[in-house]
């Protein structure tokens, strides 16, 4: 994508933080942490979606789908694999747990220290093929990892049914969906545990994306040929962006552990990887919020739309006419398709996060014309 | 670019390293010992591999057209094979015309698909990165299924096969069924019909000067848009008959497409992109492993006594395992052209 | 009510134990999670129940048939009792991940006292485990013997007769039929187990299994591994697969003209399967062992209700729809509670007597060791295709033997089961 007027638009976007003034400069740690306060009560409300619990999921899954993003946005690498990475971080922990009753903070570092030295083997061997057939070695990885794990070898993976007893740490307590962490005689929600670790996280990245090493990604994702005639060793930087977001991508895994309180053979399918691309698109694959809007979009509607049985019109108390839509909105995925084909066309890079920033500033211009 | 669209590249001498002879000679050295294990199962698996082969080079060729000519990579392909397969379903019980005219009717129908999806999505992305034309078509498969499903439900669909082709052919050495032998001589007639049309019209011809230089090409006069109108119709025709073939055969259901994408991919990858003669050659070679893989693992198993060499259900991972071999050997595929998609 | 303490709730969570959080719950009839009570001194009076299954995808339709048959028990329970249930519906998409996040949707967010279905055994463990860990009854109906097994839970019921039950009220007649089979089984647990249960089952009556293939699940192409069965000395092929790829085995294996010489038999059989394929394929089928079969003595009445509430014809789903909820809601109600320590305390060892009675010939009970409904299974043939009825429901298949589900299943110890 080496559109030129994009270019420079897209270097001034990232370099956001970079501005004087200091409001823009935490403007990351800002939003990161407003949305960890605000996500689960704005979803809980009984008018969006009612519960809180997918809040946490949702949280689990931007960390999971900003780290893909690291390979697509920042460095212009598609890889169908990144499930590879989810799932080598759920395994991990939960083979730790169930099989060998390690205490989760041994367990958890140790499947992203796995979940990275996959990812940089895998790395050397097809980081420097052209973009399509890496694509397609990416989806052959994947099915193989998840042939592998369904065969089940010494039997540490459970196979097909996954595993699923024995799997959650000793500090968590659940009931009727309500998760708490004990920390020493203190018990805090589980969704502030996972915001906590999510805002760390999120921090550490935007950290990678704004260093030198996040500015020569950049460079290589607009011209490749460019950057390794200025003596750039791309092939390298593009091994350790994968390997970076794998590592990010096992904590999201091991995060889902407990969430999910074990690990399933989908979290290695083609469809979670085809799911995070879905969402980083959507969201906007050239902003840093961007692949969480996505996230918050794409697990919104799905939930949303779902459970939508009849929409009354105009109001709920004051119905007039009921129009039957659950049959229609189970078909949600073709109007995000729908959507997402739009945004791939009209501005492959820019996603809903884009188009509303967009939509913003024309708006704030407009009406600052009218003084 | 596509002068070399049809013609394998010569593999010179001094391009196979010694590794490479010495690992013919295990690889033929272990079809002999399976042969010679159990001749009858070897014949079986082994014509039943290049039936299975023509099938795979059938439902990847559509694939190979468009991604070689065009510069598309076609991520609704395997939406496409789905659709035929859907299609034939409804032209052939609810409706109630005989296969042999969905047999016809199908391909036309998904061809013309095709041909709204280059002309509502696809004319915009030629010119951009080769990702966006895969995002975008990416985006579609997922709308094909959602379709599919809105259409004709979630549960898996069959067809009855005509008489005449539901026994089967007995061929001497082994028994195949009528119907994918049917398969394979549709199959072998389809990769004629497209190497004669692409190779030896002119029209073909104007279509191959076209790609490799559109602007020069527009200057003489040529057609383009019309032009490769007519190859995402002939990609995606192709596509349909697959689809009919094999809808037919096993029967149709949601996953199919995602599966065949999958598969097609992995037969024009290890063909080499751009080389239709590489897809055909990839297809036959890849069904070949799936079938012999097992037979050869289990011979191993038993004259070596190590019995976990044979792996139940390894024939699944085949298809991968080649691919990544061979991209790993020879980073194009075999027959790959350089600077293809780079 | 159990009553919690710090103490307890730090020790960790074995495989089926359930936490209860001090403070946080309590007690369950009066926390405003567990679901609306409606009053009344004799038992809870109103029920939310969660009813999962795949409802899109290619099982769609045993999710619908499971819903259909639990709906005919609502309908049934409500007259017969003063109660009102309400039933929501939750996507497994025969996926653990989704399963798991609509079981965790149904109960937090839906308020569902307890929660029945499922299709895949994966999913069918994955959602058990989490009802299990946190205080919702759960029956299953899935296949796996591990559900009763290994990954048996202490709030987890399997409606559905086991694999074992089922291979070894084949076996003997296999061994009738045929001397020497080959076994083709799918690459995952459900078939993995099958697998090894019926080669023991076949050799203790008397055969001989001469090879078995590994089958990827989901298979697209039986051709090589039917090329083995030919190349055998094999005079029965088992396949133990799913239904839509034995659909897929059937039809190749009629296509390479094989099943005139060979005896089939298709294990844990469901008729769904076939009824879209052509009669000739259900006539071809010998031997199959089924949990429950519409042509069974008495229930005629369950099967019309069906077939015209329901958008398939009656067969097992239906059945364990119905007997799933029957059996929930009346545990409920003997138990005058609804929290899953209440019910368990009432379904261990119950014997069914109410109508869900009425559809299996038999003595059907709960067992305490490993929470299966011992029930008893049936074998079927395939009718020749003149005789096969499709009005007022579909009837392809003769039932050959019936047998009581004490003689099938497994002794407690052998289950690996422990709560």
């Amino acid at each position: 994508m080496t559109d030129e007027p994009r270019t420079n638009e897209t270097i001034n976007r990232t370099e956001e933080g970079v501005d004087i003034s200091s409001i823009r400069r935490l403007s990351v740690p800002i939003g990161l942490f407003l949305i960890v306060i605000l996500l689960r009560p704005l979803v809980s409300h009984p008018l969006l979606l009612g519960y809180g619990q997918i809040a946490t999921t949702m949280l689990i899954w931007m960390l999971f789908v900003a780290s893909f993003n690291l390979l697509l946005g920042y460095s212009g690498m598609l890889s169908f694999g990144h499930a590879i990475f989810l799932g080598a971080g759920a395994y991990g922990v939960a083979i730790g747990i169930a099989k060998f009753s390690a205490p989760y903070a041994i367990v958890a570092p140790t499947a992203i220290a796995v979940a990275g030295v996959i990812a940089y083997l895998i790395a050397r061997l097809i980081v420097h093929k052209g973009e399509i057939y890496f694509a397609m070695l990416t989806l052959a990885f994947v099915e193989a990892v998840q042939f592998i794990a369904n065969d089940n070898p010494m039997g540490l993976t459970g196979g097909a049914q996954g595993l699923s007893g024995d799997t959650l740490p000793a500090f968590i307590q659940t009931y009727r969906g309500q998760m708490l962490v004990n920390l020493g005689g203190f018990s805090v929600d589980w969704y502030y545990v996972v915001g906590l670790v999510f805002c760390v996280s999120m921090l550490a990245l935007w950290r990678v994306v704004r260093s030198p090493f996040g500015r020569s990604l950049i460079a290589i994702r607009e011209n490749e040929e460019l950057a390794r005639a200025m003596g750039m060793n791309t092939r390298r930087y593009k091994a350790w962006a994968f390997t970076l977001s794998g590592m990010f991508a096992g904590l999201a895994g091991a995060l889902i552990e407990i969430n999910d309180q074990g690990a399933t053979l989908s979290l290695l399918s083609v469809q979670t990887s085809g799911d995070a691309i879905l969402m980083t698109v959507l969201g906007g694959a050239n902003y840093f919020f961007g692949p969480l809007a996505g996230v918050f979009m794409w697990l919104f509607a799905e939930d949303y739309l779902t459970n939508f049985q009849t929409l009354y019109l105009p109001l709920a108390e004051f119905p007039i006419v009921g129009v039957e839509l659950s049959g229609v909105l189970t078909y949600w995925q073709f109007l995000l398709g729908l959507l997402f084909v739009i945004a791939v066309l009209v501005s492959p890079r820019e996603g809903l996060w884009g188009l509303t920033k967009s939509g913003i500033e024309s708006a704030y211009n407009w009406l600052r014309s009218y003084q | 670019m596509n002068r070399r669209l049809l013609n394998g590249r010569r593999l010179s001498g001094a391009e196979v390293s010694p590794f490479g002879v010495l690992a013919s000679v295990v690889v033929v050295g272990l079809l002999v010992l399976s042969f010679v294990d159990n001749p009858g199962l070897f014949v079986d698996q082994a014509i039943g591999g290049l039936v299975y082969g023509m099938i795979l080079v059938l439902i990847a060729l559509g694939l190979s057209i468009i991604l070689g000519l065009l510069g598309i990579v076609n991520f609704a392909h395997g939406a496409l094979v789905m659709l035929g397969a859907y299609v034939t379903f409804e032209i052939m019980t609810q409706i109630g015309l005989s296969f042999w005219v969905a047999l016809v009717v199908a391909p036309v129908i998904i061809g013309l698909v095709g041909i709204i999806i280059e002309r509502s999505v696809l004319q915009f992305v030629y010119d951009e990165d080769p990702l966006v034309g895969l995002l975008a078509t990416f985006g579609l498969s997922l709308m094909f299924s959602e379709l599919v499903r809105a259409f004709w439900g979630g549960g898996p669909k069959g067809v009855p096969l005509p008489q005449v082709l539901s026994a089967s052919a007995d061929l001497g050495v082994t028994t195949v069924a009528r119907f994918r032998l049917f398969t394979v001589i549709v199959g072998a007639l389809t990769v004629i019909a497209v190497y004669l049309f692409i190779e030896r019209t002119s029209f073909g011809l104007s279509i191959r000067a076209g790609v490799l230089d559109r602007e020069m090409a527009e200057f003489l006069g040529i057609n383009m848009p019309v032009r490769f109108i007519a190859m995402f119709f002939l990609g995606s025709f192709i596509a349909g008959l697959g689809g009919v073939l094999r809808g037919a055969e096993v029967g149709m259901d949601l996953g199919m497409g995602e599966h065949f994408i999958i598969l097609a991919f992995v037969v024009v990858a290890v063909g080499g992109i751009g080389s239709l003669f590489g897809s055909v050659f990839a297809g036959l070679l890849i069904g070949e492993a799936q079938y012999l893989t097992p037979v050869v693992l289990r011979t191993l198993a038993t004259v070596t006594g190590i019995q976990w060499l044979a792996i139940p259900g390894i024939d699944g991972l085949v298809p991968y395992l080649v691919m990544i071999v061979v991209l790993l050997v020879r980073p194009r595929g075999l027959f790959g052209q350089e600077g293809f998609l780079e | 009510m159990p009553h919690t303490s710090r103490r307890h709730v730090l020790r960790r969570v074995g495989a089926a134990g359930s936490i209860g959080i001090a403070g946080l719950a309590g007690c369950s009839e009066s926390s405003p999670n567990s679901g609306s009570n409606g009053g009344g001194s004799d038992g809870p009076s109103s029920f939310t129940v969660g009813v999962m299954g795949p409802l899109s995808g290619p099982f769609a339709g045993w999710g619908q048939a499971e819903i259909a048959g639990a709906k005919l028990a609502k309908s049934d329970l409500e007259s017969e009792f003063d109660v009102s249930i309400n039933l929501v519906k939750g996507d497994t998409e025969t996926d653990p991940s989704a399963g798991l996040k609509r079981i965790k949707s149904l109960v937090t967010r839906d308020n569902a006292d307890f929660v029945q279905g499922g299709v895949s055994s994966a999913v069918c463990t994955k959602m058990g485990t989490w009802a299990s860990d946190n205080g919702v009854s759960y029956i299953a109906s899935g296949a796996s013997d591990t559900l009763t097994g290994s990954a048996c839970k202490k709030y987890m019921y399997s409606v559905y007769s086991s694999n074992t039950m089922q291979v070894q009220a084949a076996a003997p007649e296999m061994a009738k039929e045929a001397d020497d089979w080959y076994v083709l089984y799918s690459d995952y647990t459900w078939g993995h187990t099958g697998q090894e249960v019926l080669t023991n089952a076949l050799e203790e009556n008397g055969a001989l299994v001469v090879g078995n293939d590994a089958v990827p699940f989901p298979a697209d192409d039986f051709t090589q591994y039917l090329n083995n069965v030919a190349n055998s000395d094999a005079s029965g092929v088992a396949l133990i697969n799913p239904g839509l790829d034995a659909r897929l085995a059937i039809k190749q294996l009629m296509n390479k003209g094989m099943h005139q010489d060979l005896k089939i038999m298709a294990h844990q059989f469901e008729d769904l399967v076939l009824w879209g394929l052509n009669k000739d394929a259900a006539a071809a089928l010998d031997i199959s062992p089924m949990g429950w079969y519409a042509g069974v003595e008495g229930a005629d009445e369950f099967n019309e209700r069906v077939s015209k509430q329901s958008e398939t014809d009656p067969f097992v789903r239906h059945y364990m729809g119905y007997t799933s909820l029957d059996q929930h809601v009346r545990a409920a109600i003997r138990a005058g509670a609804k929290d899953a320590e209440s019910i368990r305390k009432e379904l261990e060892g119950h014997e069914v007597s109410s109508s869900a009675a009425d559809l299996q010939p038999g003595k059907c009970y709960w067992r305490a060791c490993d929470h299966q409904l011992v029930q008893p299974v049936h074998t079927v043939t395939g009718r020749s295709v003149e005789k096969m009825q499709d009005a007022p429901y579909k009837l392809w298949f003769d039932i050959n033997s019936t047998t009581p589900g004490d003689k099938l299943a497994r002794d407690c110890e052998a289950t690996g089961c422990s709560f």
